[in-house]
């Protein structure tokens, strides 16, 4: 067992790291790098901290600022392109492409919302954060975050209600 | 509707999870012990190249003085593999789970200036280096992988027993994240069916159908379904289920 905070922090974040990252915009092929780049920071508080606990909104808050730097320097370089591509895995055919729809599904939908919608429906919607940590991380009241969430979530219904309609379309073959 | 946005919420974390072995994952792991001073693998591999090339001297020579005879290519290749095989690295557990070796002293002063250096002004693009040869892979004993999955339930029901939602939810997820059909999986369904009752208890439905559908034998899943689920939850807390 890893009694290591550093190792027990990473092993917790990694996959909500990830995820966050390339929600705030970050290219697969930058994910990496963006992830390297986080820990870092995350060990060396952990380090001025003496191994206390690090609060969950301040850990998401540095994705933030990691995929903003980065997003600058990036999106000039195809990154729509980038965003739909998932890399190739080991798994079944079948499960690959249910995982690489529901990414590009999430990915194309998150880059259609403003950007300060986009980041508190990341934050509250996939990640699940509360009002007061999403509040901490946007630096913003809980009314303004409730009042982004509230229209982030009814274009996501409407989203998903219009792929339904195309999905119906195509299987009644209009 | 609501429950079609919780299912493509639910579609989107789970094509965006990793199991403790997914390559990315070590491979960004050992890159960060490497840039924070651990340096695990390097010194393995030096120290392994060096061990190889002394042993494979070393059997030669056996082979030469004991045999008398001088050796003919072939052989010494087969010296060479045999030399090879004793000096493989010991099998070791996950790389997530090495302990850290002391840190060289430029990596602890670079530790130690302010936070935002890192994210305002990056020296250099991290990295991941050329992957080493793949580790020994090591089963993890059963009795070790139920311990670690124990250890997130109970954190996770003892943040939710204290309110603190947050941690609750991180180690709810942490648990999904390594052990989706965990022994314990359906004790975690219930531990995120309390969590949603407390902090989004519309969707509370939506999690407890969640639950039945991956676990249609489970009691109490079904349970969970057919009645209210949070009054559901609230009073089998309350028996100590």
């Amino acid at each position: 067992m890893a009694h290591d905070p550093f190792a027990t922090l990473y092993d917790r974040y990694y996959d909500g790291m990830r995820r966050t990252l390339r929600c705030f915009g970050v290219p697969p092929s930058a994910l990496d790098d963006a992830l390297q780049e986080l820990f870092l920071v995350v060990h060396r508080r952990l380090r001025e901290d003496h191994g206390h606990d690090i609060p969950r909104e301040w850990i998401y808050g540095v994705a933030r600022r990691v995929a903003w730097r980065l997003h600058r320097t990036t999106q000039r370089v195809g990154r729509r392109a980038e965003l739909a591509a998932v890399p190739a895995s080991p798994e079944p055919p079948d499960d690959a492409i249910a995982r690489e729809e529901a990414v590009a599904f999430m990915i194309g939908f998150l880059d259609t919302l403003p950007d300060e919608q986009r980041v508190v429906f990341v934050l509250a919607e996939i990640e699940s954060l509360t009002a007061r940590e999403v509040s901490t991380v946007v630096d913003a009241s809980p009314n303004t975050v409730s009042s982004r969430l509230r229209l982030a979530r009814a274009r996501f219904s409407s989203a998903i209600a219009a792929r339904q309609g195309a999905d119906e379309e195509v299987s009644s073959g209009r | 509707m609501a429950d079609d946005v919780e299912l493509e919420l639910r579609r989107f974390r789970r094509a965006t999870s990793s199991t403790p072995d997914d390559p990315r994952r070590r491979a960004t792991w050992r890159a960060l012990q490497e840039k924070t001073g651990s340096t695990p693998w390097r010194h393995r591999w030096v120290v392994g190249a060096l061990t190889a090339a002394a042993a494979a001297v070393v059997v030669g020579v056996i082979i030469e003085s004991t045999s008398g005879t001088r050796l003919d290519a072939a052989t010494k290749a087969r010296a060479l593999d045999h030399a090879a095989d004793l000096t493989q690295p010991a099998p070791t557990t996950d790389a997530a789970t090495l302990p850290e070796a002391p840190r060289e002293p430029s990596t602890v002063a670079a530790l130690a200036t302010p936070t935002t250096e890192v994210i305002e002004a990056p020296r250099s693009s991290p990295r991941i280096p050329s992957a080493p040869p793949a580790a020994p892979s090591v089963v993890e004993r059963p009795e070790d992988r139920l311990a670690r999955e124990a250890a997130l339930i109970r954190e996770a029901a003892e943040a939710i027993d204290a309110r603190r939602w947050s941690d609750a939810r991180t180690a709810i997820d942490a648990h999904r994240a390594a052990f989706e059909r965990g022994s314990l999986a359906p004790e975690r369904w219930v531990l995120d069916v309390r969590w949603t009752c407390a902090q989004q208890p519309a969707r509370a439905p939506a999690v407890a159908r969640a639950f039945s559908a991956a676990y249609p034998s489970q009691p109490k899943a079904q349970r969970l379904v057919v009645d209210d689920p949070c009054a559901t939850v609230t009073n089998d807390r309350g028996r100590g289920q």
